[in-house]
């Protein structure tokens, strides 16, 4: 089943940076905590606390950890598929470069295979998306790439993100 | 939670978000997606040439993509040097540029530096805190405190711009690793813009190849190794080599022979005498060029008969004898090869002027098929270059800092800083070496010709010196090097990068988190080659100048720059004058600016890739060309026989011969430097004896000291370079790694016999300290080891023992470190390929049962500068071996 747009778009925000204080008060709204605390208790402690700038810094780290540099749980579809690897990055290219896909910062800045890129694309289809976009391009790795995300990280915030990823 | 309850939860969350404050983005989609051709599409595919930077070649190429990623690299037929040929290394910048680990955005350090945490920040976190650090130290009068340190520069004179801007002299380099033992022989002999031979391969009929390797790796190898092959399959040239095992020159020559390492230069001494002895000499040639009498060159050779070459050397006396009879009589048409196998040892300088005295002994320089002369700089309009238009960086010129020194004209207060004994060493030295003489790092005084014909450095010694304090480093900037793999004694590299101390910030440019990156506290990232300008030039094999563009294919990954637009904005950030050298708006503009000269438009230059008058004569005989009118307006013409011609401003641009101004060689004799007293000189002024063959003014044999009564159970451990490899910057390269992976001790099935140890089995080496007058020379006991699985190699010599040095990384993603998870870095690869391993993860890995990613060797490496030069003697080093 693919997510609601919602969460996807949250999926794809927490993916593409380092989390900000604005992602943060989102997660923190009472409301939206308590599902997230309800999917991920681990999650609890971090969404009731005020964080402090090492906070975000301890975050930003392990983001980096997880996916920027030498990254153990690579976000790109190419690190995902033994067979044709650079199909998923040469399919959402070919949409940019010939004007038919148009990516917000941050979005811009990522690999065109990148997890959050497809995330936010799936997110911006609409009611007219008949799925084909999710099956050819996310659900193929998205299951293996959330186990290994929850594998790999101790952080309650990204293993919330594996969690959210799960579905 | 059960399935139902979760989704219930996804479909609340969902709810709870779109009545939140939470704003999403949104793409903007307009079409919907289609799926592209898998296979690459020629019909759909843009070709576009640009210049291959895997390894030191630089080859054109063009680059076909398709759907925005680069599919395919080929050969560019237009490319005078590799005529549309093509080598391995090539495909691998496709992994180069899209492996999933390489940096795509500024990191900064979070923690000690070294602990491996790091956190993403913005250009502007990262510029600020850049020109932070550097622009207290243009304002306080200390800017030789920023230290520039590169691996490989091909900015073509970008970096320089910014260094002298800034106004330090620390433009670093690594010319020392590489090749300066085998340039000084060259410039000695023809002047400072000849520092690489360009032999006419095509037309040649005898070849003496002493340890080059150019059908795997040599610097021109790929445009030397056609043309070579050419002249051999077709007109039936010769290749013989000497070398310490069979490479893939040695094994595809028609003669090979195993030579003990270190003496190549009795063989070609022993050759001399016999050219000599049999009246073989081009006397007329000789007598007309060299700088050195017929008859003094006999009296020094005497000695070198081919029964003592074939005891120094193990060549049978008779072969020594019969090759150099051959050698002979193929002149003209015959050329000497000599590369890192015969100079980087501790007598491989003047081993290198006894080869290079082959060639002028038969009158085969500048000759066809001969030993042939291109300058490498041609973009420079100098001497022999008059093919190209003027091409020079465009921007507004920023002059060179001043010397180190006392008086006027000098920096004092950088100069006082250095240790009394070095500033005693220095006031001791040549006005003409005063004037270059800028510090320690930059021109080590105990080398003073790594710097006499132009700064070679002597990169091995940069840390040691920092640890010693020689110099005070505030902000280190390291580019594309990997010393802290690949150095001598690498351990000292990394000891010092660590150290926060000496280094207090150091930032790395770079495309891969590699082991020095890894020591960085801040990390910029690149644009990959193929997504970025270069200007480029090298000497041509066709012997007629060209230049080349490397141009962008696709645009640079993630947050990645250029150097010529990190350099901008920085230069305009410091400010204090800087920014009047940056004027361009961005890099296309540069470039253009650049290559403005050209008699063909920019648009049309980017289409083809290359530029070159393909009917301009051959550089053949360039010393023998007339002067022109030109150059003779206002010049002093005399009259006697080898009388030098000056210009108006008393400058030397000629010789007289047969009455006549000629250009002769570049050199301050306008003759061939066969004799050259700056050896003695230098080691005069370093307190080198004289009695040491380094001092000598001429071309001599001398022992390797260490080799000199070499124990029963010590070794020499050599180091050689694979065909699909580039140093240390290649082991994480999927199509490369792919093929080499792993480094085994390669010996003699008789050298294990007498180790008692079989194919396979694991081995420790250990290394001793060099001998003679060098770094930390003569201390006891080993400095280094490591260990290793063996190979067997017929045709290695028995006392020798070799591994690559490219691989055991640990740094550098699964690839490099040869780790393996599920992640198969092997973007770009969508064709459908035979080999089904391609598409495949590191297989090798032992994760996966296979042999690992290979060692790490350069720790057990001693630092070991040749006297005077400081070119690194790698292939010196003496070993004791236990089987494990």
């Amino acid at each position: 089943m693919i997510p609601d747009t919602s969460v996807l778009q949250l999926a794809s925000f927490l993916l593409a940076k380092e989390i900000t204080p604005e992602i943060l008060t989102t997660l923190q709204e009472p409301s939206v905590r308590k599902l997230l605390v309800e999917l991920e208790p681990k999650a609890e402690a971090i969404l009731s606390q005020e964080w402090s700038e090492d906070d975000f810094e301890e975050a930003a780290v392990e983001f980096c950890r997880l996916f920027i540099l030498n990254p153990v749980v690579p976000a790109r579809a190419a690190a995902w598929f033994e067979e044709k690897p650079g199909e998923i990055a040469s399919r959402i290219q070919f949409m940019i470069d010939q004007g038919f896909l148009t990516l917000p910062a941050p979005f811009d800045k990522l690999t065109p295979d990148h997890m959050a890129v497809l995330l936010v694309i799936q997110g911006s289809l609409g009611e007219d998306d008949d799925g084909q976009f999710w099956a050819d391009n996310v659900q193929p790795w998205i299951k293996r790439f959330s186990k290994a995300l929850a594998e790999k990280t101790n952080s309650p915030l990204y293993q919330l993100t594996a969690r959210i990823l799960k579905g | 939670m059960t399935t139902t309850t979760t989704r219930r939860s996804f479909l609340k969350l969902g709810s709870a978000l779109a009545a939140s404050a939470f704003v999403p983005l949104r793409a903007e989609v307009k079409a919907p997606f289609s799926q592209p051709l898998a296979r690459l599409d020629y019909t759909k595919a843009k070709a576009t040439p640009t210049i291959c930077f895997a390894c030191t070649n630089h080859c054109g190429v063009i680059g076909w993509v398709q759907d925005g990623l680069v599919r395919k690299i080929e050969g560019n037929p237009l490319d005078p040097n590799t005529e549309g040929n093509l080598c391995s290394k090539a495909q691998g910048m496709i992994s180069y540029t899209y492996y999933p680990e390489r940096i795509l955005y500024p990191l900064k350090r979070v923690g000690k530096r070294g602990e491996g945490k790091w956190k993403r920040i913005s250009w502007d976190e990262a510029y600020d805190e850049l020109v932070g650090r550097l622009k207290p130290l243009r304002e306080n009068g200390v800017p030789e405190e920023f230290v520039f340190h590169y691996g490989r520069d091909k900015t073509k004179g970008v970096t320089k711009h910014f260094t002298n801007a800034f106004g330090t002299p620390h433009r670093l380099n690594r010319r020392s690793i590489c090749s300066s033992n085998r340039r000084a022989p060259l410039m000695s002999f023809y002047g400072r813009e000849f520092e690489w031979e360009t032999q006419d391969l095509e037309n040649t009929k005898y070849v003496v190849n002493f340890g080059g390797n150019p059908y795997e790796a040599y610097q021109g190898g790929l445009f030397m190794t056609h043309r070579l092959q050419r002249a051999r399959v077709d007109k039936g040239a010769k290749l013989v080599t000497f070398e310490v095992r069979p490479s893939n020159t040695a094994s595809k020559s028609d003669e090979f022979f195993t030579v003990m390492p270190g003496t190549d230069g009795a063989v070609a001494g022993a050759m001399l005498h016999t050219i000599l002895k049999e009246g073989l000499e081009n006397k007329e040639f000789w007598d007309r060029w060299a700088n050195y009498s017929l008859e003094k060159l006999r009296e020094d050779v005497a000695e070198y008969t081919p029964e003592w070459a074939e005891a120094k050397s193990g060549v049978p006396a008779a072969d020594i004898k019969r090759i150099a009879i051959e050698f002979a009589k193929a002149a003209p048409a015959c050329c000497t090869m000599s590369n890192r196998g015969s100079a980087k040892h501790y007598n491989g300088m003047q081993g290198d002027r006894l080869i290079r005295t082959l060639d002028v002994l038969v009158g085969n320089v500048g000759q066809e098929g001969g030993y042939c002369l291109s300058s490498l700089r041609g973009w420079s309009n100098r001497y022999g270059q008059e093919g190209l238009p003027k091409l020079s960086f465009p921007e507004p010129k920023a002059s060179d800092p001043k010397p180190w020194g006392i008086g006027e004209g000098f920096n004092e207060t950088a100069f006082k800083k250095l240790p009394k004994e070095v500033q005693d060493r220095v006031q001791g030295f040549p006005d003409a070496w005063k004037k270059k003489y800028y510090g320690e790092l930059a021109t080590p005084s105990e080398y003073p010709l790594s710097w006499h014909w132009y700064s070679m450095r002597v990169g091995q010694l940069v840390y040691p010196y920092i640890k010693e304090k020689r110099q005070k480093v505030s902000v280190y900037m390291s580019f594309t090097l990997g010393a802290a793999f690949g150095y001598p004694e690498s351990n000292v590299v990394r000891e010092v990068l660590l150290d926060e101390e000496l280094i207090p910030f150091h930032v790395a440019i770079d495309i891969g988190y590699g082991e020095q990156t890894s020591l960085a506290d801040m990390i910029l990232p690149e644009a990959a080659s193929l997504e970025r300008f270069d200007h480029h030039s090298t000497n041509n094999y066709g012997l007629i100048p060209y230049t080349g563009l490397r141009q962008p294919l696709i645009k640079p990954q993630g947050e990645s720059k250029t150097m010529p637009e990190m350099f901008r904005e920085l230069a305009h950030r410091i400010g204090g004058g800087m920014e009047k050298h940056f004027t361009y708006t961005d890099d296309e503009s540069l470039y253009k600016d650049w290559y403005k000269n050209l008699p063909i438009s920019w648009e049309e230059f980017k289409r083809r890739g290359i530029w070159q008058d393909a009917t301009r004569e051959k550089d053949y005989r360039l010393y023998e060309r007339p002067l022109t009118d030109e150059q003779l307006t206002g010049a002093t013409i005399p009259k006697e026989e080898n009388a030098l011609v000056k210009d108006a401003e008393g400058s030397t641009i000629g010789i007289i011969k047969d009455g006549k101004p000629v250009r002769g060689w570049p050199t301050s004799h306008r003759m061939i430097g066969v004799y050259d007293d700056i050896f003695p000189t230098a080691a005069k002024a370093v307190g080198l004896p004289l009695e040491d063959g380094n001092a000598s003014p001429v071309g001599l044999y001398h022992d390797v000291p260490e080799h000199v009564n070499l124990s029963e159970d010590h070794y020499i451990f050599s180091t050689f370079k694979w065909n699909v490899h580039t140093q240390g910057r290649s082991g994480h390269w999927k199509y490369s790694a792919e093929i080499i992976h792993t480094n085994p001790v390669f010996m003699h099935p008789d050298t294990g016999a007498r180790l008692g140890v079989e194919e396979g089995d694991s081995v420790e080496l250990s290394v001793f300290r060099p001998m003679g007058h060098t770094y930390r020379a003569g201390e006891e006991g080993v400095m280094g080891s490591f260990k290793n699985h063996v190979r067997f190699l017929k045709g290695m010599h028995p006392k020798v023992v070799m591994c690559s040095h490219h691989v055991g990384h640990w740094e550098h993603g699964v690839v490099g470190n040869g780790k393996s998870e599920k992640t198969a870095p092997s973007e770009g690869l969508t064709e459908t390929l035979a080999d089904k391993d391609m598409m495949k993860g590191v297989w090798w890995s032992k994760k996966n049962g296979g042999i690992g990613g290979g060692v790490h060797i350069n720790d057990a490496l001693p630092i070991n500068p040749a006297p005077l030069i400081g070119g690194q003697n790698w292939y010196d080093n003496v070993c004791s071996i236990q089987k494990i």
